[in-house]
């Protein structure tokens, strides 16, 4: 019985003190995969800026020429040290659904012709292809500002635009694109 | 002789009464028509130590259109000097390089340029945000800043992508101004009767409470090719001048609720002064005519006189 006592005490200790064995936690996968997505976003800010602190920085600049210069030095730099990235490597599966269930509750009950003005000037004939810019000629079609509170939110810098029926995640600095959620909205 | 008499006396009367129809006098916050004549750029008080600017929207086109509207903005500084132009974005359209930079703005506002009048920029769905950088657009590297004239301060958004943490600027910014005058401007109209957009109803609903909220009395957008006032919104005054180089022509829904005046026979500008209480607009059309005129006061004091 002392024995037995003993032990019983001896656990209670163990598991008031943390030392027993960590009990496996429910963790929802939806908000872990967005924690990462969050976490690979400033990753990716982080490189840009240790870039861009190599070159001549995206700063005020009276010249359009040396404007242009320092964009493109800086997508070059960029799509360099990001050559090997792939679809999914930012909005992963679980990422890309959630940005599909943020816009799926948006266009709910919006009736053809709000659709239409969402889509109007939405590039079609692109195709997202990460490391790609969007060519400066192509309108970026604007994302309805209710639209952008429903999805997973982004740092400054970064933006989702409409291209075809994809969301492409765009540099903002550098209009590359980064990765993208495949045919996220709906037929228009 | 009688009858050349008599015949310019008939003409000078049916002139005056076709103009009266066509121009609108804003005054105390009621609507009332008044004559309008050719004498263009004559309506401001154009007083001392006002605040003096213009509006170009939609601009960016490098056509003949942008360069006539450039001209006559030029011209109208002789007459009315103001400090400084806002625009309400699509600064450019299509190639945006160093040579697109050159024709579609430094070109045709060159004079203005050279007179040191300042551009504010904000951005409109064909701008590459990068235009921030571009330092006399005077964007400071910001997609949405606020800076102060006077009385009034003014509040540059991106309507093209008004994320959560521009709408929380705002907030904070209207907020924090002391400014008489809180006068936002972007390129989306939260109210326009255009066929081809319309209202933009979701950008409404985020930044109108806002403007309520924060006793902002005046707003200028573009987007819709053309010039309108609409009707009051909620106490507030909204113009559309999207027309200052491209043009959609009879794009104005006809009988809409919402125009006090519309204008969409040719391109447009305008030109504002502020000046203590009241503040004073003209949109002036590529044919020098002034196509729209009026004043009204400050919210804050028509509603403790109550002409409101």
């Amino acid at each position: 019985m002392k024995a037995l006592c003993t032990v019983l005490a001896t656990a209670l200790l163990m598991s008031s003190s943390g030392l027993a064995a960590p009990a496996p936690q429910n963790v929802n996968p939806q908000a872990a995969a967005l924690v990462d997505f969050q976490n690979r976003l400033q990753k990716y800010l982080q490189l840009r800026a240790q870039l861009a602190d190599k070159l001549k920085p995206l700063s005020s600049t009276a010249s359009a020429a040396d404007l242009a210069a320092r964009q493109q030095s800086l997508a070059a730099a960029l799509r360099d040290v990001r050559k090997d990235a792939r679809h999914g490597d930012l909005v992963s599966p679980v990422v890309a659904e959630q940005i599909r269930k943020g816009v799926d509750a948006y266009f709910r009950g919006k009736d053809a012709s709000t659709r239409r003005a969402v889509f109007l000037e939405v590039p079609e004939n692109l195709q997202p292809v990460i490391n790609r810019t969007v060519p400066d000629s192509v309108a970026l079609a604007t994302v309805p500002p209710l639209l952008l509170n429903s999805l997973p939110r982004l740092p400054e810098g970064l933006q989702y635009r409409f291209v075809g029926r994809h969301i492409v995640l765009v540099d903002a600095d550098t209009r590359l694109i980064m990765d993208y959620a495949q045919n996220a909205l709906p037929p228009h | 002789m009688k009858r050349i008499i008599l015949a310019l006396a008939v003409s000078c009367v049916v002139c005056a009464t076709a103009s009266s129809q066509s121009s609108v006098r804003v005054s105390q916050g009621t609507t009332t028509q008044s004559a309008q004549t050719d004498a263009p750029l004559s309506r401001l008080p154009n007083a001392k130590d006002s605040v003096k600017f213009a509006v170009i929207g939609d601009t960016g086109t490098g056509g003949s259109a942008q360069y006539q509207i450039a001209k006559l903005l030029a011209e109208a500084r002789t007459r009315f000097p103001y400090d400084f132009i806002i625009m309400m974005g699509d600064n450019m359209y299509g190639g945006q390089g160093p040579a697109d930079f050159v024709k579609k703005f430094e070109k045709p506002y060159k004079p203005i340029l050279e007179a040191g009048v300042k551009f504010y920029a904000s951005l409109g769905n064909h701008d590459d945000p990068a235009q921030r950088y571009y330092k006399p657009f005077n964007m400071d590297g910001k997609r949405y800043y606020s800076f102060r004239k006077g009385d009034a301060e003014f509040f540059a958004l991106d309507s093209t992508y008004m994320a959560p943490a521009q709408v929380d600027w705002l907030k904070d910014a209207l907020s924090k101004s002391d400014a008489k005058w809180k006068i936002p401007f972007f390129h989306h109209p939260l109210y326009s009767s255009g066929q081809k957009h319309g209202s933009e109803v979701d950008l409404r609903q985020l930044v109108e409470p806002l403007f309520v909220e924060h006793g902002v009395d005046v707003v200028f957008s573009g987007h819709e090719h053309f010039y309108e006032r609409m009707k009051p919104q909620k106490g507030i005054y909204y113009f559309t001048e999207g027309g200052s180089a491209k043009l959609r022509e009879g794009n104005i829904r006809v009988g809409s609720a919402l125009t006090e005046k519309g204008f969409d026979r040719d391109n447009t500008f305008m030109l504002v002064e502020i000046n203590k209480d009241d503040i004073f607009f003209e949109a002036i059309s590529r044919a020098a005519r002034v196509v729209d005129t009026g004043s009204f006061p400050r919210r804050e004091v028509t509603s403790s006189t109550s002409t409101r």
